[in-house]
């Protein structure tokens, strides 16, 4: 008993993070060779107690609060299944107000030290399978449907956020695990561990200087401290999420990809549809088409169209469909203004975008330009990728106040000479640190250029003899080893999506 | 169908061979890299290193534990004093698991006499997991040392130079020279109270104390004198210890050596300066000669 008891009150010091020793080197090693070899008809029962310890180690005494989550998710699509008009819409919203309460307690109130393991990605799930029921395309769920679901342990500290129609067949009934599966899941690892501890490690010493002190940095620093921000942030979140895809896939699951080459966007609106991909799909289905499909939101726009035109109409419903999208994606990332305006900051840009289509059809119409060539297109990449950095800044500066103040500071004394190897150094890494994060970006938006181009290496590797395959996952294990910020003269650092 | 499950198995056999093949081969490369590197990142691999190459069978004791080990006894004083050459295999708030890996690596080098062990490091606060994790790092760096050399690729880039100096595991550092005097308020404020020492530190101790007594090598538990660290709580703790594991203990900060707060100290009371180390190394050496040189002569 006491036993127990030290266990749930330990919670994360346990360091079951995709990231750590414990998590890589045993328990998914374990787990994923007890399903391997276990009868289909253990597979699931496997699979619960796996998921059932990652998050007791993981959350803690925080673990009830989950299980209720579980408990209130089940009974309640019960009850909207099996109810009818004013009743189900009275249990929706109750089953509503019952998920997004502790969400609201725990993240925004802080009436709580410390939240729940994956409250805002498991909130958005549960709140998927309430809706789909509601709406009558997914059955009322069983117990262990619901806690399968919710709890898969290779997404449920960051997601990527499944909708029941992702994952809950797959959950219901695990399938057999094949090699070539099992090559692939092995790789993405290693491929996501390279870029969360060769690369995004190594900046987080001077992301996290830059942004700490930035009164002491302006001119050519700050965009200097946007562009690592943002490159931490990528091969932070992608490479966690890709230990997330690859684990699930060591278990034959399948999860939705979170990522999709996001530097590669043309404009604001693209970038959201390759980066963060499943908050994406979960505010577009859950929040954006509920809204444009609303009958008073249909008769408003039937009236605009006919008092002021299709554009004027367009507009409005985008103006009305896409600010509680964004207002919510800000306020999921937590209870700071920085990320409301963040928020904000891109439904201005996707919202100018729409109302700038026209015009910009005039231009290339006028001038005989042609929208499609390469000039324009990189040009389109340049000025999103501008768009992001910019917005990351602001996304990661200490407060409103500091990102305000870290952009007007660019404008004071900007010379590109400040940013000397000499003055490099000072952030606690040195030169070979600096040509390693070079590498590895390279390596890294390589590949993304490659599978944006239909490559995929698995397909790729199944083609080549044996030999070559073997030393292709060598030097992918060698990669990690070698370059991978840990143990001496390194800190761990957290996943940063798992803190939101 | 029999034959391709046997295929399959042998070719699985066949990868993980090939990996261990790869990372024996990545570690014999970086260790041998590291050996001729001045890499400022490898202190804590630089004291192994160092220590593999000091002659076989030329020590006559090792002493284990934190930076309080490393900037509290000098070799070459006790050496002085009494003939006898030791090395102080110390590492920045050494963990438990790692001292015991470097006592095996001393057992297997060295024909040794005496063991002394600052007992600084046991109070450690770490989780059983972490334990767990620190075992089962030292166990796979044994056997795959790529796994604590890695960073040794930065040798081939230009680098900060290390400025420390290394005598016999003594470490001269920047500040070594320094005089930051220390607020001994409270310092070793009677208490009948124990600090707490962990099952899985205790374990390793008896395990390095039940080695040393098979092999006839004397165990020496002290405290190396520290405003930071030192505490009644922690002497009773290790008094206590030392009794129940029947080897001699000696604190340096409840005996009287000479220590002065206001002169002796680099940093404000956590780690001694020169001054205050050759002060201890003295009593060390002296403790050495008078209470358990006969013992260790007759190798009991």
């Amino acid at each position: 008993m006491t036993g127990c008891m030290s266990l749930l009150s330990c919670g994360e010091e346990y360091g079951m993070e995709y990231n750590k020793p414990l998590y890589l080197c045993a328990f998914l090693p374990l787990m994923a060779l007890l399903c391997h070899y276990a009868p289909e008809r253990h597979r699931r029962k496997i699979l619960i107690v796996a998921d059932l310890i990652f998050y007791v180690l993981l959350a803690g005494k925080m673990t009830p609060v989950f299980l209720l989550t579980v408990l209130v998710t089940c009974l309640l699509t019960r009850r909207i299944g099996t109810s009818n008009g004013r009743g189900k819409t009275a249990w929706f919203l109750l089953g509503i107000v019952l998920l997004f309460g502790p969400l609201f307690a725990f993240r925004f109130l802080r009436l709580f030290p410390s939240s729940p393991t994956g409250i805002s990605y498991y909130t958005l799930m549960a709140a998927a399978c309430l809706i789909e029921v509601y709406w009558g395309r997914l059955s009322p769920l069983g117990l262990t449907d619901t806690f399968l679901f919710l709890s898969f342990f290779p997404q449920v500290l960051q997601g990527p956020i499944a909708r029941p129609e992702d994952t809950m067949e797959q959950l219901r009934h695990p399938a057999a695990v094949h090699r070539p599966e099992i090559r692939a899941g092995l790789l993405r690892i290693l491929w996501g561990l390279f870029k969360k501890l060769a690369i995004a490690d190594r900046l987080n010493m001077v992301v996290g200087m830059l942004f700490r002190e930035y009164t002491n940095y302006h001119g050519a620093w700050i965009p200097f401290a946007a562009i690592c921000c943002t490159l931490q942030l990528y091969m932070d979140f992608s490479g966690m999420i890709d230990v997330s895809i690859g684990s699930a896939q060591l278990f034959g699951i399948r999860l939705p990809e979170n990522f999709r080459q996001p530097f590669l966007s043309e404009d604001a609106g693209e970038f959201w549809r390759r980066w963060h991909i499943t908050l994406g799909v979960w505010l577009k289905t859950y929040v954006y088409y509920p809204i444009v499909t609303a009958k008073p939101v249909l008769k408003l726009m039937k009236s605009t169209r006919k008092k002021h035109g299709k554009y004027a109409a367009q507009l409005l419903v985008s103006f009305l469909a896409l600010t509680p999208v964004w207002l919510f994606n800000g306020i999921w990332h937590g209870p700071h203004l920085n990320y409301i305006l963040y928020g904000i900051y891109y439904l201005v840009l996707i919202l100018l975008n729409e109302a700038l289509k026209p015009a910009k059809s005039a231009f290339y119409k006028k001038t005989g330009f042609r929208r499609e060539g390469a000039f324009f297109k990189v040009f389109r990449i340049a000025r999103t990728l501008l768009i992001v950095v910019t917005g990351e800044l602001f996304f990661r500066a200490q407060g409103t106040r500091a990102g305000l103040s870290m952009i007007a500071s660019t404008f004071h004394d900007f010379h590109l000479s400040d940013l000397t190897l000499t003055n490099l150094h000072t952030f606690g890494l040195d030169t070979a640190d600096y040509a390693l994060i070079l590498f590895g970006t390279v390596l890294v938006f390589g590949a993304d250029l490659l599978h944006e181009h239909g490559f995929d290496v698995n397909v790729w590797l199944s083609g080549k003899s044996r030999a070559f395959r073997f030393a292709w996952y060598y030097a992918a294990v060698a990669l990690v080893i070698i370059f991978g910020a840990y143990g001496t003269g390194y800190l761990a650092v957290d996943m940063i999506y798992a803190n939101f | 169908m029999k034959k391709t499950s046997l295929k399959r198995r042998f070719v699985l056999l066949l990868f993980v061979l090939g990996l261990v093949v790869l990372l024996e081969v990545l570690s014999f490369v970086s260790v041998s890299i590291l050996r001729h590197s001045d890499l400022t990142i490898q202190k804590r691999n630089a004291t192994e290193i160092d220590f593999k190459s000091v002659p076989r069978d030329s020590l006559d004791g090792v002493v284990l534990g934190s930076s309080l080990a490393y900037m509290s006894v000098r070799p070459d004083v006790i050496e002085e004093r009494t003939g006898e050459r030791f090395y102080v295999l110390g590492l920045p708030e050494e963990k438990m698991a790692e001292a015991y890996h470097l006592f095996r690596l001393a057992l297997s080098r060295q024909d040794l006499k005496i063991v002394a062990i600052e007992c600084g490091m046991l109070f450690q606060e770490r989780s059983k997991v972490q334990e767990i994790q620190d075992t089962a790092t030292e166990a796979v760096s044994v056997a795959f040392p790529i796994i604590k050399t890695h960073d040794a690729w930065k040798a081939f880039f230009p680098h900060e130079k290390s400025d420390e100096v290394r005598e016999m595991g003594f470490r001269i550092e920047k500040n070594s020279g320094d005089v930051v005097p220390a607020d001994t308020t409270g310092y070793m404020a009677p208490t009948t109270e124990c600090a707490p020492i962990s099952a899985y530190s205790r374990m390793i101790l008896k395990e390095i104390c039940r080695q040393c007594k098979k092999r006839g090598i004397q165990v020496l538990l002290f405290s190396a004198p520290s405003v930071a660290d030192g505490s009644m709580a922690r002497h009773n703790a290790l008094v206590k210890l030392a009794g129940d594991l029947e080897v001699s203990y000696v604190d340096y900060n409840t005996k009287d050596i000479g220590i002065d707060w206001s002169t002796d100290t680099c940093d404000g009371g956590e780690h001694l300066n020169l001054q205050g180390a050759g002060k201890v190394s003295k009593a060390f050496a002296e403790d050495l000669r008078q209470d358990t040189a006969g013992d260790r002569k007759t190798g009991k």
